[in-house]
């Protein structure tokens, strides 16, 4: 179900009727609505396979109820007089190991499900459609066990709230992956919908729906084009066109459907987690991961990343290279072999196919590498007198980080590993500007696209950028938009749906969302 | 101080509304080309009384002169015939005719290669909207809203953007240049200034002499090398599958139409050039298998089927100089190739 479609404006009006109803008359029942509209936004599109939610949600709310009761019995025990020192201590670490073992049980079980849905039951004789969203809320029931371990919050002792966490509609197509200790307070709380709210949702969304249509859809047939399993015979000119292009749609793909469903979520008072920070305005591969599918890279960070450094081993590593070539060598060691873990995880994530793996390691490399460079940037610098601040700089990484950026793009379409290093090949070896102009050219006289999507297109881009710009120096457009009175805000909104409108005269058909797929 | 606050907002919303349904109807204004052809040729059919007999199809049917037919044939016949026109239309445009007069035989007029190519259908708004011209304002928007809301709510549309987009008639239009939505305005605010109904004789008489070669501007040898050219340019789209299940159930929603309201369905190959065949090279043989399918598929259904191909006089009666180009007959050479096709269809048919 497409979120600019009849069927999801009627779900939406119904629910948000009905929750509004609800918030009347009995306003503490008002998250089982949204549980309600979670439940039947999944079964209208996954049918019966909801039975995987199901099990992930009794799972992690059975799995977080024993871990506590565990964690409280310890520590009443340990209160009792008379217990020696050895016998507390003793007590502890069999809790612990107790705690360890069921939540290894829960995670590898939702682990088992997201692996048997999505890379085992797809490749069998009889393949099988993922169960919506599966990719995004196993994530979340991760993250909530684990939370729940470490003892960072209470558990939700209601299981419908629990299951509510996880299905929450807006983020089931493609995400953001939430966090219950920052979800879970507007999930339960009562709420009425109020006019600006109602504005500020109307035009997150628009704006998403804009993205999406109106660049996103418009730019794809011309990457389709240049970056397919043909490209490796593609002079690098025609493919560094195609992947530029692949950067702004995927960008304004992902996060238009990002948007369009915190726009969608904003309705009920519930504020999803912000998943981009303007990523290309980012001055390092590492800080583009902080700025990018937030949501995810902070995942990776804080259950992948810092808890495989602090493993045993890895500490023990870090502290022999630390002793021999210093700290900056140990750091880099470290982090560079975390990172390249972290991402091939992060390529896996996105399907079980190699050309993904090879993407994910690929953005490891290049922060491994880059962390281990640092001192010599830093002296390279300061050899040139170039202060820390400096404009120039500023603009020169963040085009350096675009450009990694953009060539990422040849292992993330093109599903050959071995055709995305030809593509490579090909830009700094056989650019050939004359013949990757005539191709560009051909992408209108074939009917892959047309001058008109172009400029329709280009519009969108320009006012992306601009909307980029403000929100980068602090600004809210969407916000400044929504306060003022409304003759002005009505012109912007026939301006953006005028846009939106026309997008689909010139576009040659409209896809799912990308990041759907995974 | 509450409620005049809740006025407001409705009030607002309203003005809301009325602001997108008006720009809406200015740009389906601008952008829907004035005097199309299918929106003309219903105008005049409407016009037209006493029809017994129409031909439906795509542009190659022009060939047949409703005017001669009737004369030949002692029968009172329209065509129907417009460019592109896919079965769905011609389905449409039967029960169109069928609803204004009684119809006692339609000739439904193909190429063999149009039978092999997809359905679309961006000309259902304007075709449902024309069928509607002639109604009073409140009939043709409830009407609208009723076929809209429908279409809509189509388990297969629903949950597409299609489904928003069916409500925004000129999204479906292909994009026009600034100059000719400026003429349109004009010319569709003129009409509505003098108070002319939607369509008009003369234009659909224009449309009817669209295939004439005009002499000393372009002579057959420089149309041949035209199509030349456009054969190596284009890449031609010819299915790789036999022939495509909506296509199948269209005929089929034919034939039920034509034997549940007792009409006689003659389902006609119109002739071609020479040539027509080599455009294509390598698929002879697919359509070759391709009309003994649908021959047989419209035996089944208890009517018959001819592929003027088939015929070897055809091209003594119709050599390539007739042609305007591979499947279109000149204009001149209209009457000849109305004649030939009455006689076919009084042979192989009657």
């Amino acid at each position: 179900m497409a979120f600019y479609s009849i069927a999801f404006f009627s779900f939406v009006l119904f629910f948000v009727i009905l929750h509004e109803l609800t918030g009347h008359f009995f306003p503490d029942l008002q998250w089982t609505v949204r549980l309600l509209a979670g439940i039947s936004f999944f079964v209208y599109v996954s049918g019966l396979k909801i039975v995987f939610l199901l099990l992930s949600a009794i799972s992690i709310w059975g799995g977080a109820i024993v871990i506590s009761n565990e964690a409280r019995l310890n520590k009443e025990y340990r209160k009792q007089a008379g217990l020696s020192r050895e016998e507390k201590k003793a007590s502890k670490i069999r809790s612990r190991n107790k705690k360890k073992m069921y939540v290894a049980f829960v995670v590898v079980l939702n682990l088992a499900f997201l692996l048997m849905a999505k890379y085992i039951l797809p490749v069998t004789a009889h393949p099988v459609a993922l169960p919506l969203g599966i990719s995004f809320y196993t994530l979340q029931a991760v993250s909530y066990i684990i939370d729940i371990y470490g003892e960072k919050y209470e558990p939700q002792h209601n299981p419908g709230k629990v299951l509510l966490f996880l299905c929450w509609f807006p983020q089931m197509i493609q995400g953001p992956i939430n966090r219950y200790d920052h979800i879970g307070k507007d999930l339960y709380k009562t709420y009425r919908l109020s006019a600006p709210d109602f504005r500020l949702a109307f035009y997150v969304f628009l704006f998403g729906a804009v993205k999406k249509y109106a660049i996103a859809d418009l730019l794809a047939p011309m990457v389709n084009a240049s970056l397919n399993d043909n490209a490796s015979v593609y002079p690098g000119s025609y493919l560094l066109f195609g992947a530029f292009l692949y950067a702004i749609e995927q960008y304004a793909d992902f996060s238009g459907g990002i948007d369009m469903a915190m726009g969608a979520s904003l309705l009920f008072g519930v504020r999803m987690a912000e998943n981009f920070r303007q990523p290309y305005f980012s001055t390092s591969l590492s800080e583009f991961w902080r700025r990018w599918h937030i949501s995810l890279g902070s995942w990776m960070r804080d259950y992948i990343f810092y808890p495989f450094v602090t493993t045993k081993p890895m500490s023990r590593l870090n502290g022999a290279i630390n002793r021999r070539f210093g700290n900056h060598a140990g750091r880099a060691v470290i982090g560079g072999i975390s990172n390249l873990l972290v991402f091939a995880l992060v390529g896996l994530w996105h399907g079980p196919e190699l050309h993904f793996i090879a993407w994910g390691l690929y953005n490891g490399l290049i922060i491994a590498l880059s962390d281990a460079a640092a001192p010599l940037f830093a002296s390279v610098n300061r050899m040139l007198h170039i202060g820390k601040n400096s404009k120039g700089l500023y603009c020169f990484r963040v085009l350096r980080t675009f450009m990694i950026i953009v060539f990422a793009g040849y292992f993330d379409v093109i599903g050959s590993v071995r055709t995305g290093f030809t593509c490579f090949f090909n830009t700094f070896f056989n650019f050939d500007h004359i013949h990757g102009a005539k191709l560009i050219g051909q992408l209108m006289s074939e009917d892959i696209t047309s001058a008109e999507a172009i400029v329709t297109a280009g519009i969108a881009i320009v006012l992306l950028v601009v909307n980029s710009i403000f929100k980068e120096t602090g600004h809210s457009p969407v916000n400044y938009v929504c306060t003022r009175r409304y003759m002005f805000r009505w012109v912007v909104c026939f301006a953006l749906m005028g846009l939106l409108l026309y997008s689909f005269t010139v576009s040659f058909g409209s896809r799912g969302f990308m990041y759907a797929a995974f | 101080m509450q409620r005049s606050k809740y006025i407001h907002r409705i009030i607002k919303a309203i003005l809301f509304v009325a602001i997108v349904v008006f720009f809406t109807i200015i740009l389906d204004n601008a952008f829907e080309l004035n005097e199309g052809a299918t929106e003309n040729m219903l105008v005049a059919y409407s016009n037209k009384d006493d029809i017994d007999t129409v031909f439906v199809g795509n542009s190659a049917g022009e060939m047949l002169d409703a005017a001669e037919y009737s004369e030949l044939m002692n029968v009172s016949a329209f065509n129907m015939c417009t460019p592109s026109q896919e079965l769905a239309i011609s389905l449409k445009n039967m029960k169109m005719a069928a609803s204004h007069h009684k119809i006692k035989t339609i000739v439904l007029l193909m190429t063999i290669d149009s039978v092999g190519q997809s359905e679309g259908d961006w000309i259902d708004h304007l075709y449902d909207r024309v069928v509607d011209s002639s109604s009073p304002l409140n009939v043709r928007i409830v009407n609208a809203i009723r076929r809209n809301a429908a279409k809509s709510f189509d388990p297969d549309v629903i949950g597409t953007e299609k489904s928003i987009n069916i409500w925004i008639p000129w999204e479906n239009e292909t994009e026009q240049d600034l100059c000719s939505i400026i003429e349109n305005l004009e010319n569709r605010f003129m009409r509505f200034i003098s108070g002319e109904r939607l369509g008009s004789h003369i234009a659909f008489d224009l449309n009817e002499r669209f295939y004439e070669n005009a002499p000393g501007e372009m002579t057959y040898e420089d149309i041949r090398l035209l199509n030349e050219d456009i054969n190596n340019a284009a890449s031609l789209s010819v299915p790789s599958d036999m022939i495509e299940a909506e296509k199948l159930s269209l005929l089929s929603e034919i034939c039920v139409f034509c034997r549940d309201n007792d009409i006689n369905l003659y389902v006609l190959v119109t002739p071609h050039r020479t040539d027509y065949y080599e455009r294509y090279d390598s698929f002879r043989s697919y359509f070759n298998t391709l009309n003994a399918y649908v021959d047989d598929f419209i035996a089944k259904r208890g009517f018959m089927y001819y592929n003027t191909e088939d015929d070897d006089k055809l091209h003594q009666i119709l050599p390539d100089d007739y042609f305007y180009d591979w499947e279109h007959v000149d204009d001149a050479y209209k009457d000849q190739a109305t004649r030939y096709l009455s006689e076919v269809i009084k042979n192989e048919f009657e």
